[in-house]
């Protein structure tokens, strides 16, 4: 608020935004940065993404190798593990609290690898995001030779996707919610909530950046320009050479000094708008280039990853909307759905087909609703058998019905894909059949309908 | 917020419950370790030994025996953790304690110390000083020991690879050789005093025919060395000991 002065001089003066205002300014970006609720769809992305990483993780690089790390009888059992490296220190180490048995060992492993899954698909996602972390904390504790860098940023983005509401996008979770709801009512909207885990998570990456640029900044070879010629050359990790052509002094100065510039912009300009994407593609172009040269495992891609939680909300609506808008000019028009408006049981079953039909290629008929009475007059819609089964239309315009419309809409919806194969069993195909029908003979004795149920 | 607040304590009721069973174990394997370690175990050797050796030194009524068993204590434990110098300082004290226990006769006690000090010189790699008192031992028990005492080859064979070792270190061939052949000298006249008396066949002998294989070997005498090998591996066979090349 300015209070206009009545001193001569000062009025001349430019004005300048008054304490409180400012204050007031700063505490408004604080909490609108923090707080403000945001659509939880990249954290949910990123959760899948990184969950299958750590998946990956712990059946690929731990599982083969689980004796020599985590049993009775490992390179350090867990006492001169307790002497020798934790010391005093506290260590959350889930496995020292249980009975020195192996099996006991293995179960927590199985219950993290269950964990993990049940994370990635979202089902009961705080609990098993919380219980992942948990555990990925224990086993490293519990073995601490075989950590580096990547598992300690593992930790910690597990940690932060316990803290989100990662789980209510694209997850079980939020299809068993949903299947509750009356999607005519809230949408298909993911619930909006505050971003403050993705924006911790975001400021960690930075910071990790930070700490890289300011430490290789202190190294002599990363001011002269030779360091990523050792870099690549580093025996333990090495994957693939850099071609010979490369091999010049002025590409490894390049190389280098790029680097540093990168991850100098991955902390500062990736928080400017107009520079944010460029630097990201920077940053996938430097990590891609270490996967290339360096056997880094998960590191990387952990990494990367992340960037993902730095797309705009809108842009990611735009970037799936333009996915669509390809894949609706390559096979046609969405199909026709027609449902009984008035059947409670229809528009659940109806909304969770919709959630799953990520690529949009069912389109919801209410024959109830007035508003689509000339599209259904268009269409030829047959209200008599409407009333008895879901309708689907076909390209050629006839209608299929039933279990068969199912049927027809898990052929094209992706995530329905493990169960289309089942559909086509013709036993299954009979009793399914049956079964629908009977479902829907009495489809308004089983949840009623909307006036109903309120 | 009575949700959140429940998930809280819930997770902090985790954390404590899991740290605070794992903690006494924790304790536990610290102090297990603590006790079963091995340069612990030295630290506390060399502690209590020291704390003895200093005790018996202050108290005026202890005897000479009582300090010089303290002393070798205190230093062994020294020794075992490489602490050579300090060894050195109390094997000198004790080579004072020992000097005016006899008069113009065999002083056994001193010749000890004596041959204390020069292992301790040795692993401090100050040949000269070893060699020093390996010389002194040696004109020692020349001149109150029988001619041919066993305890003369000893000394004997203590020289010879002294200058052996000495001779190793120098970078000039001619310096070399000089060192070479003394101890060779020395060797041979160790092994003569052994097979005088009839210990030809002993450990002793075997540790002295050894130490000629290599200085023969390296005075480019193949023949002989060859010849005093032979002779060491049987006595190590004898033994039922595998035989050391060196």
């Amino acid at each position: 608020m300015t209070v206009p002065s009545k001193i001569a001089p000062t009025e001349s003066l430019p004005q300048s935004p008054q304490a409180p205002e400012v204050r007031h300014k700063w505490i408004e970006s604080w909490n609108r940065f923090w707080f403000e609720p945001t659509t939880p769809v990249a954290m949910a992305i990123f959760r899948i993404l990184f969950g299958i990483i750590l998946l990956e993780n712990m059946l690929v690089h731990l599982l083969p190798d689980f004796d020599l790390y985590y049993g009775k009888n490992s390179l350090v059992p867990i006492n001169d593990m307790m002497s020798l490296y934790w010391h005093s220190s506290y260590y959350f180490d889930l496995m020292a609290a249980l009975p020195a048995d192996d099996k006991y060992i293995y179960g927590a492993f199985w219950v993290m690898v269950a964990a993990t899954v049940m994370m990635i698909l979202g089902l009961c996602t705080r609990v098993s995001s919380w219980a992942t972390f948990l555990l990925l904390m224990s086993f490293g504790a519990h073995f601490q030779l075989n950590q580096n860098a990547g598992d300690n940023y593992l930790r910690l983005a597990t940690m932060c996707l316990a803290l989100s509401n990662a789980g209510d996008a694209f997850s079980l979770d939020n299809l068993i919610k949903a299947t509750r709801q009356d999607w005519r009512i809230t949408g298909f909207g993911a619930r909006l909530s505050a971003p403050w885990a993705q924006r911790l998570l975001q400021i960690q990456i930075c910071i990790a950046y930070g700490h890289t640029w300011y430490s290789k900044m202190e190294g002599k070879t990363w001011n002269d320009g030779t360091a990523v010629y050792y870099a690549v050359r580093y025996d333990d990790l090495m994957r693939f050479p850099i071609p010979h052509i490369f091999d010049q002094l002025q590409i490894y100065q390049l190389l280098t000094w790029g680097t540093l510039a990168i991850e100098f912009a991955l902390f500062t300009f990736i928080w400017w708008r107009p520079a944010r994407y460029w630097v990201m593609v920077a940053g996938l172009s430097l990590h891609l280039g270490i996967e290339y040269c360096m056997n880094l495992p998960m590191f990387e891609w952990s990494f990367m990853l992340t960037y993902l939680l730095f797309i705009y909300p809108e842009d990611l609506t735009r970037s799936w909307n333009w996915v669509k808008a390809k894949i609706k000019e390559r096979f046609g028009e969405p199909y026709r759905l027609a449902f009984d408006g008035s059947c409670i049981l229809c528009i659940r079953t109806i909304g969770l087909m919709h959630r799953l039909d990520i690529f949009g290629r069912i389109k919801p008929l209410d024959f109830t609703d007035k508003d689509n009475d000339e599209e259904l007059k268009r269409v030829k819609l047959d209200i008599t058998r409407a009333k008895s089964e879901i309708l689907l239309q076909k390209r050629d315009g006839n209608w299929l019905g039933g279990f068969k419309a199912f049927r027809f809409i898990s052929l094209r919806t992706p995530l329905l894909w493990p169960l289309t194969p089942v559909l086509f069993v013709p036993i299954v195909s009979f009793f399914a059949e049956l079964i629908y029908k009977a479902i829907a003979a009495n489809r308004k004795l089983i949840l009623g309908s909307p006036s109903e149920v309120g | 917020m009575v949700g959140t607040i429940f998930k809280l304590l819930l997770l902090l009721a985790i954390f404590v419950a899991v740290i605070g069973t794992t903690y006494p174990k924790q304790r536990a394997a610290i102090e297990e370790e603590q006790a079963s370690n091995y340069d612990n175990a030295l630290i506390r050797q060399a502690m209590s030994t020291q704390k003895k050796y200093e005790e018996t030194i202050k108290n005026e009524t202890s005897s000479t025996d009582e300090r010089l068993a303290a002393g070798n204590a205190y230093a062994a434990a020294l020794t075992s953790q490489q602490r050579f110098d300090e060894a050195a300082k109390v094997y000198q004290n004790q080579l004072a304690l020992t000097w005016g226990l006899v008069n113009n006769a065999y002083n056994q006690k001193w010749a000890d110390a004596s041959m204390h000090l020069a292992g301790a010189l040795r692993n401090l790699d100050n040949q000269p000083a070893a060699l020093v008192c390996y010389e002194s031992v040696l004109k020692h028990d020349q001149q109150f020991l029988p001619a041919n005492d066993p305890r003369i080859a000893r000394d004997l064979n203590n020289m010879g690879l002294m200058h052996y070792l000495m001779g190793t270190g120098k970078t000039d061939a001619a310096e070399r050789k000089i060192e070479f052949k003394t101890s060779r000298d020395y060797l041979e006249q160790s092994l003569a005093i052994l097979d005088k008396n009839n210990l030809g066949s002993s450990a002793k002998a075997a540790a002295t025919l050894w130490n000629l294989v290599l200085t023969c070997r390296d005075l480019d005498d193949k023949g002989a060395s060859e010849q005093y090998k032979l002779r060491a591996q049987a006595i190590d066979k004898s033994f039922n000991r595998a035989c050391r090349e060196p």
